[in-house]
């Protein structure tokens, strides 16, 4: 920085003293709107994290599962050796492909099937036994989700260790259905998980393809990502590679999408208070033009050129933004941590205990790069609203300004 | 050689139809100390701020030290008025906000001058005008006469070419306007600076090398 621009940022700085009681009033102008714009953004952060985390807590987050996608009429089939390059993304700790399908029991109950590997899938779907013990590869054996094993023991007769007659429901050439029973044996029965994996029996792979004619590769992959940040990140680089992705983390991103609105809205609304700001810099710096006209004038014929005249306005309005956006963050703050202390008793006292897990630490949250942004966003509406005052300084007319 | 200040047929016209200067020729050569006489409104002003590249004939020539003035280039007017010409006004035109000291060192900001050169510069003129026992005194804590060795000290802080004085004394007793001239012809003598005064008083005047007349937009030899 050259001497003469530090001398005028001194000078700018020395005129705003002079100036106290119009630059407070500026600044807490400034100073309202980026602490609003600030207040309402933290607001819908905390509510996005608190939405996040119950759907963290209640979901399996980091599991992925991978299916084919059919793009302009190419299905790109999962084959074992896009199941090996899975495997070897960075972030999946563990992979196990798949084949879905569904029988029936004698009694017409829907049976979802899942074949896979056992040493694969039970420590992938962290599958723990309430009984029995895991099926063998190469066996017809079976090992029963939790609910749907409880259900066919209370009421069809299946036994652990005994056979077990279902049907595979088959079409022929004129598309009639067709049944065939083929007989597996339950040999364990997982603990709950809670979700869609208790209403599913778990078959060897093998066996499941010898009941599907025709069928190549495999109907999904099951992927452990190692921490729940990276989910996102996997899901991208699966779906570049031409598959379909799905999972718990789908939640999340609906409901990231959904407060991404939510908050751009209240900001923008919150914005208006920051536009009403930047009219007062722009009034403030009329005025202080006006006032200043004849040492304007003066230091023209002293030597300044146009554009020293406009960086002494700009420069004003530069330590205008910087005190504006520092006293919102300082509002920010303090508006934040009031709506923690306060609000969430008083939100908690109206929705009932139940929902104390809700607004686990706190409802409004604030980041540092919110804080960045907000001083930002107060320097260079700042600068902005000073470009008219400035242009308007620089083009006055020095004889005529001297006169003044 | 060629002389210092070149002013040919120079005339300008308001506007308002007012005619400021009527074909006006001037020279002057380095280190004089040269007077215009004449009434108010017979654009003694107008002249000093056409030389000062604050105003523009629309017709004539100026030089300086033989180079030609272009006033259409804003920014050769902006760097004329910074290194050729020192002003020193009848209001004195100090800034208020700031002291004795701060008003000679403004001008060298714009010449990105180091804020210790400029602090050293400003106390030695101050101290060569009689006033370092006022440095850090506001104008308004100032005698009008002491106001107006500031300004000549701000006039001078930059080592201009010419020194332009537009009525120097106008605002001051008569004991304080000899002070005033005294001090400008003692700087005239001593560092060779060159003054263009614009007055009406005939006193000042008659302490000129020159002193030519001012009627009506027409300069008198």
């Amino acid at each position: 920085m050259t001497n003469r621009i530090l001398d005028e940022l001194l000078l700018a700085f020395r005129r705003l003293k002079t100036r106290k009681l119009r630059v407070l009033l500026t600044v807490l102008g400034i100073a309202i709107g980026i602490a609003a714009v600030l207040g309402t953004v933290s607001l819908g952060e905390g509510i996005r994290t608190q939405a996040v985390e119950t759907i963290r807590a209640s979901s399996d987050l980091t599991l992925l599962e991978v299916t084919p996608r059919e793009v302009n009429g190419t299905v790109y089939l999962i084959t074992p050796s896009s199941v090996e390059y899975l495997q070897t993304l960075p972030q999946v700790s563990t992979v196990s492909p798949v084949l879905h399908d569904s029988y029936a029991s004698r009694s017409q109950t829907y049976l979802p099937i899942i074949g896979a590997e056992p040493d694969q899938i039970s420590p992938l779907l962290d599958l723990r036994l309430e009984t029995g013990r895991i099926f063998y590869s190469g066996t017809q054996e079976a090992v029963l989700g939790a609910d749907i094993g409880e259900y066919l023991r209370r009421y069809e007769g299946m036994q652990i260790g005994s056979p077990f007659t279902v049907m595979v429901r088959e079409y022929d050439e004129q598309g009639r259905p067709r049944d065939r029973e083929i007989t597996i044996t339950p040999v364990g029965i997982f603990s709950p998980r809670d979700d869609r994996f208790d209403a599913v029996i778990f078959l060897d792979t093998e066996m499941v393809r010898s009941q599907k004619p025709g069928q190549e590769g495999y109907d999904a992959v099951y992927l452990r990502v190692d921490d729940h940040l990276s989910v996102a990140d996997v899901a991208d680089e699966v779906r570049q590679l031409g598959f379909s992705v799905g999972g718990a983390f789908e939640q999340i991103e609906s409901v990231n999408r959904f407060m991404d609105v939510v908050i751009l809205v209240f900001a923008l609304f919150a914005g208006v208070s920051l536009l009403v700001g930047g009219l007062m810099i722009a009034n403030t710096m009329m005025i202080s033009v006006y006032e200043q006209t004849r040492e304007i004038g003066i230091s023209m014929a002293l030597g300044a050129a146009e554009g020293d005249v406009m960086r002494l306005v700009l420069f004003e309005c530069l330590f205008l933004g910087i005190l504006g956006g520092c006293a919102g963050i300082i509002g920010s703050l303090v508006f934040s941590t009031a709506l923690n202390a306060v609000g969430r008793s008083l939100l908690l006292s109206r929705m009932g205990g139940e929902f104390s897990g809700l607004f686990g630490d706190s409802i409004s949250i604030i980041t540092p790069v919110m804080l960045i942004a907000g001083l930002v966003i107060a320097v260079v509406l700042s600068l902005v609203s000073g470009i008219y005052p400035a242009y308007r300084a620089a083009r006055l007319d020095p004889v005529e300004a001297m006169k003044r | 050689m060629t002389s210092l200040l070149e002013v040919e047929d120079v005339s300008r016209v308001y506007p308002n139809g007012v005619k400021a200067l009527d074909r006006v020729s001037i020279a002057m050569d380095r280190g004089e100390f040269v007077s215009v006489l004449g009434k108010s409104g017979s654009g003694k002003s107008t002249l000093l701020n056409i030389l000062g590249g604050l105003d523009r004939p629309d017709t004539g020539r100026v030089a300086l030290n033989g180079e030609t003035i272009d006033f259409a280039n804003r920014n050769e007017l902006v760097h004329h008025r910074r290194k050729h010409v020192g002003f020193i006004f009848q209001q004195f035109n100090l800034i208020p906000s700031f002291t004795a000291l701060e008003n000679v060192e403004y001008p060298l900001i714009f010449h990105n001058v180091p804020r210790y050169q400029r602090h050293e510069r400003a106390s030695g003129l101050l101290d060569r005008i009689g006033l370092s026992h006022r440095v850090r005194h506001y104008p308004a804590e100032l005698s009008g006469g002491e106001q107006q060795r500031v300004a000549i000290a701000r006039a001078l802080v930059a080592a201009p070419l010419i020194v332009l004085a537009d009525e120097p004394t106008g605002n001051l007793d008569s004991a304080t306007s000899s002070e005033i001239v005294s001090l400008m012809r003692e700087i005239n003598r001593d560092l060779g600076i060159s003054f263009l005064v614009v007055t009406h008083d005939r006193d000042l005047a008659a302490q000129a090398d020159r002193s030519c007349e001012s009627v009506d937009g027409r300069m008198i030899l």
